[in-house]
């Protein structure tokens, strides 16, 4: 092709015909929203043609379903013609399309490679060699087995692990209900993606997944904090492009170029895990220049309320209630209840005779901030200085300023919960939460909407220790807190999504018993000793209502699943008949479902009859006016967990155990920070597989590094590398450009053994941070060319 | 008249729905796509772009003018279809298309090609890319209703002698033009 050297800069004038400038405003009607209207003028037939207009799919008999691993669980419509489902479609009944992932449910059922019958391990583990056994040997294998180990060493020998793989109620929840019928089997403590937001969100605002999607596009001033919705939110990230179209910022904060910061107007890259000290000095420049927002403040914060100097504590006007704050009240000079009527409460105590007994919130938040100045960030995070203190100042003045934190990777990191909770505390003092526009945006969410469990779990009259699920390999090895005799995992793969894969396969080796419930033979199913296949989407029924998402969606069956699989519910069923509490299990779909819709108060009629509804609504706004959902209504800043954990219970940060310019042996050995990126290919390790993607996306991992760390190790473009660390090693394909921070490189998350395994080989296993967060982003590496 | 495809270059985030949901309508089998994402990374100016495209329906359309066995038609309304019964899969439309926009078959030995679902919108319905595009990043319409309803900066390639109907929106920070590096994308590919 003819290239075009004189192409202008404005990307206009080319050698091209030149189309005729439109109007922005014309294409807008275009853009908005999800997919455009059909037009209503079919063209006219011709005669004589190959086509005519006739419809393959005319006749099909529709079902609706869902996507329910951990993403936006858009609403899924079925096309079955002759018993076979031919075609899945994004439903009208979504606000935004579904994903190519979505559409590729229909071939999933159709998937020669799904499992169709049990599977028992006939090698060793990893091998790959299995035989097929009867789901009656099945069922035989694994009571001999749960008796082994209950009788050995009681029912807690048996681990049960869920995944994100399906958000489903017939899934986790059932899951939850058998093992607690057990007796109570042990689980694992720990979570992959978001701990930093439950341990920060949930003290200071009351209550999480409480999400601002539908306020995007009313923002004017959107900050993507160390995450990449145009892949987790991908059905709706036209909403942030729209913020730009309207005259708005987009700031993305991510070492990486990611397809998010490619539409953005700003992209800021720190260094892995330095966002704490980032936000610090964010509200430091807004604290010293006075940009906050008092009245907010004063109205819908506990900026001003006292925290004894001798216990460290707030001081409460009654012990037991944990709302009562008290503050100084400025006309007066004494000290009332933070909600008492016309006070005017001080900020802060700097000359007033309290000063010596008491500090403020606002104070001791300013205290931490203070060593934060914009040159010590720029210094430790790698931000220049002045974009530092420009998008604090730009993110104050905003007319609506939204944080879009997604349970991002920032907050995989040893400072994540801090890093979320400092979003939290900038969107209070700047009074950006509560308005049109504005918010911390969570992964989410219908949180404020009750729901039931489909199957009531009893309540076990002992505590049953669970075990550090990122340091599951040395839990398993040593026995402690406990012995594991059987392992049950569904819904999620250990072997790709669990950081230091190494160890989880010794677990898993070393587990004399490892079952796992299935659609394909995962790297955790090589790992088995018994494998179960299980139906998929539009093979079963169900309903979901999560807090992923604003909608209650009926799960609809519209096939039989491939071969002899058998839906996670039926498998629980038959083995709670054989443990004696069947009658709990055995129950009509319409019952079940019913359990779980009920608190909503959607009906069940109501749900077939319209197969999804938005229980949330497409105004919602969280913490609205400022109405926050913890004790005292208000946003508590100081946050007693922490404490109890031993951290500073107000927003800190200190440098990593892990960071690359740490004057340490292994900052030397493996220089370079590693973090993980989502795909297209699937959500987690769900989808990876599957041949369509392969069609459309990378076929094998890709390693992403800056041309100065590739020049530097001798590796160019498309070289096959080894990404390696005292973990362990990934494999992959070099993808060398200047799309990123230099020292730092991107690994592809989801990668399964046979594809080459997963990036988490090398990943931080860290355990445990404050509000223990996953630190898969707080890994240090170094690549070499593949020898 | 004149159909072809806009894509919003500028604003595409390179989710692939439109592959896929092409893939899925036309029933196509392994290893065959109608419509190709092709990823732009571009160091300076910083820039990371996709660039959906399928057949182009082409003015002068060389699949039309090469296939031995005339498989190729093009409509009054400007689709430029295959009649796929008489297809010999002998490539010759794959290797003389400058967009690579044909796509074979090996189950069948037969090649496949976009027909911008035509008996979709006979029926008053969107293409299938179209509809399941989550960004509205593309279009299919009459080539100067596209050309008057979007921003668009430039119609694909003339001087590639077929004359195509394509009008793609550019992301303004590319300074190649973002068809040109799909189609070397596409011949480094083959």
């Amino acid at each position: 092709m003819t290239k075009n050297s004189e192409r202008a800069a404005d990307a206009t004038l080319t050698r091209r015909a030149f189309v005729g400038a439109a109007a922005a405003t014309a294409a807008a009607a275009g853009l908005a929203g999800c997919a455009p209207a059909a037009t209503d003028d079919a063209p006219a037939d011709e005669e004589g043609l190959p086509a005519t207009g006739e419809d393959p799919y005319e006749g099909a008999e529709i079902f609706y379903s869902t996507c329910p691993p951990e993403c936006q669980h858009h609403n899924l419509k079925g096309y079955v013609v002759d018993g076979k489902l031919v075609k899945v479609e994004s439903s009208e009944l979504n606000d935004c399309a579904a994903c190519a992932r979505g559409i590729a449910r229909a071939y999933m059922t159709n998937d020669p490679e799904r499992l169709t019958v049990p599977l028992l391990r006939d090698g060793d583990k990893g091998s790959g060699k299995f035989k097929e056994i009867t789901w009656d040997e099945a069922f035989d294998l694994i009571q001999q087995k749960f008796d082994e180990a209950i009788a050995a060493d009681g029912v807690e020998s048996i681990c049960y692990v869920t995944g994100s793989g399906n958000f489903g109620a017939m899934h986790g929840p059932v899951a939850n209900a058998f093992f607690a019928h057990l007796g109570g089997a042990s689980t694992t403590v720990g979570s992959l993606c978001c701990a930093g937001t439950t341990a920060s969100i949930v003290p200071i605002y009351g209550q999480r997944f409480l999400d601002c999607r539908n306020q995007i596009e009313n923002s004017t001033y959107c900050v993507i904090w160390g995450n990449n919705p145009a892949i987790s939110k991908q059905g709706y990230f036209q909403r942030f492009e729209k913020v730009v179209e309207n005259g708005g910022k987009l700031v993305v904060i991510d070492p990486i170029y990611t397809e998010s910061a490619a539409k953005a107007t700003d992209w800021i890259a720190p260094w892995p895990g330095t966002d704490a000290a980032l936000g610090l000095a964010m509200l430091k420049t807004i604290v010293d220049e006075k940009l906050y927002d008092e009245e907010f403040l004063l109205a819908h914060t506990c900026a001003p309320c006292l925290v004894d100097k001798a216990t460290g504590t707030p001081v409460l006007e009654a012990e037991d209630d944990p709302a009562s704050f008290m503050v100084l009240d400025a006309a007066t000079g004494t000290v009332v209840r933070h909600d008492a009527p016309n006070i005017t409460a001080a900020l802060t105590l700097e000359g007033t005779p309290q000063a010596e007994q008491y500090s403020t919130e606002f104070e001791l938040i300013y205290a931490n901030a203070a060593p934060w100045t914009a040159e010590a960030a720029e210094t430790e995070c790698g931000v220049p200085a002045a974009d530092i203190q420009r998008i604090a100042r730009e993110y104050a003045a905003a007319e609506h300023a939204m944080i879009v934190q997604n349970m991002g990777g920032f907050m995989r990191t040893e400072n994540g919960t801090y890093a979320t909770a400092i979003g939290a505390y900038l969107a209070a003092f700047c009074g950006q939460v509560g308005h049109i526009g504005d918010g911390v945006s969570d992964a989410g969410g219908m949180n404020e909407v009750k729901t039931g469990a489909p199957i009531p779990v009893p309540e076990l009259d002992h505590k049953v220790p669970a075990i550090p699920r990122f340091k599951f390999g040395e839990a398993v090895l040593a026995q402690d807190p406990l012995k594991v005799n059987v392992l049950w995992s569904m819904t999620g793969s250990p072997m790709t999504q669990w950081p230091n894969t190494n160890m989880v396969k010794a677990a898993l080796e070393a587990i004399p018993f490892v079952v796992t419930v299935e659609h394909y033979l995962t790297s955790t199913a090589l790992y088995s000793d018994l494998v179960l296949p299980c139906t998929g989407m539009f093979e079963m029924e169900g309903v979901l209502a999560n807090a992923r998402s604003h909608w209650v969606q009926l799960v609809e069956k519209a096939v039989d699943g491939p071969g002899q699989c058998k839906s996670d519910l039926e498998i629980f069923t038959e083995l709670a008949k054989r443990y004696g509490f069947g009658d709990a299990f055995d129950v009509p779909m319409d019952t079940l479902i019913s359990n779980v819709i009920e608190p909503t108060g959607v009906t069940l009629e109501e749900l077939k009859e319209k197969k999804a509804i938005d229980v949330v609504g497409p105004d919602y706004i969280p913490y609205k006016d400022g109405e926050f959902l913890t004790p005292s209504k208000k946003a508590e800043f100081w946050v007693a967990a922490w404490k109890e954990e031993g951290f500073d219970p107000i927003v800190t940060y200190a440098r990593s155990e892990e960071d690359a310019r740490n004057d340490n042996e292994l900052a030397g050995k493996y220089p370079l920070f590693a973090v993980q990126q989502k795909t297209y290919r699937g959500v987690h390790s769900t989808f990876h597989a599957l041949p369509w993607m392969d069609e459309i996306c990378d076929t094998e991992p890709h390693i992403l590094m800056h041309a100065d760390d590739a020049a530097a190790r001798g590796i160019a473009d498309g070289d096959a590398v080894v990404v390696f660390n005292d973990r362990g090693e990934h494999r992959g394909i070099a993808r060398v450009n200047k799309l990123l921070k230099p020292g730092v490189i991107g690994l592809q998350n989801g990668w399964w053994e046979q594809q080459g395994g997963s990036s988490s080989y090398v990943t931080n296993d860290k355990w445990k941070t404050l509000g223990g967060t996953h630190c898969c982003n707080q890994t240090l590496v170094d690549v070499k060319k593949e020898a | 008249m004149a159909i072809g495809f806009w894509m919003n270059n500028k604003n595409c985030y390179g989710c692939k729905t439109c592959s896929i949901a092409c893939k899925s309508e036309k029933q196509l089998g392994p290893g065959v796509l109608l419509r190709t994402v092709t990823e732009i990374r571009q160091d300076d100016p910083a820039a990371f772009a996709f660039l959906s495209m399928a057949c182009n329906h082409c003015e002068e359309p060389a699949c039309v003018e090469n296939c031995p066995v005339g498989a190729y038609s093009k409509l009054e309304d400007g689709t430029v279809m295959q009649d796929h019964t008489v297809c010999i899969g002998c490539k010759t439309c794959i290797s003389a298309c400058p967009y690579g926009a044909p796509s074979y078959d090996e189950a069948t030995s037969t090649t496949f090609k976009c027909d911008g679902c035509y008996d979709r919108r006979q029926r008053g319905e969107l293409p299938a890319c179209v509809a399941a595009c989550p960004g509205a990043n593309l279009a299919l319409d009459e080539m100067d209703a596209l050309q008057s309803a979007h921003a668009a900066d430039i119609v694909s390639d003339e001087n590639s002698g077929t004359k195509p109907n394509f009008v793609i929106t550019v992301d303004a920070a590319l300074t190649e033009e973002p068809d040109d590096i799909a189609v070397a994308a596409a011949a480094e590919k083959a």
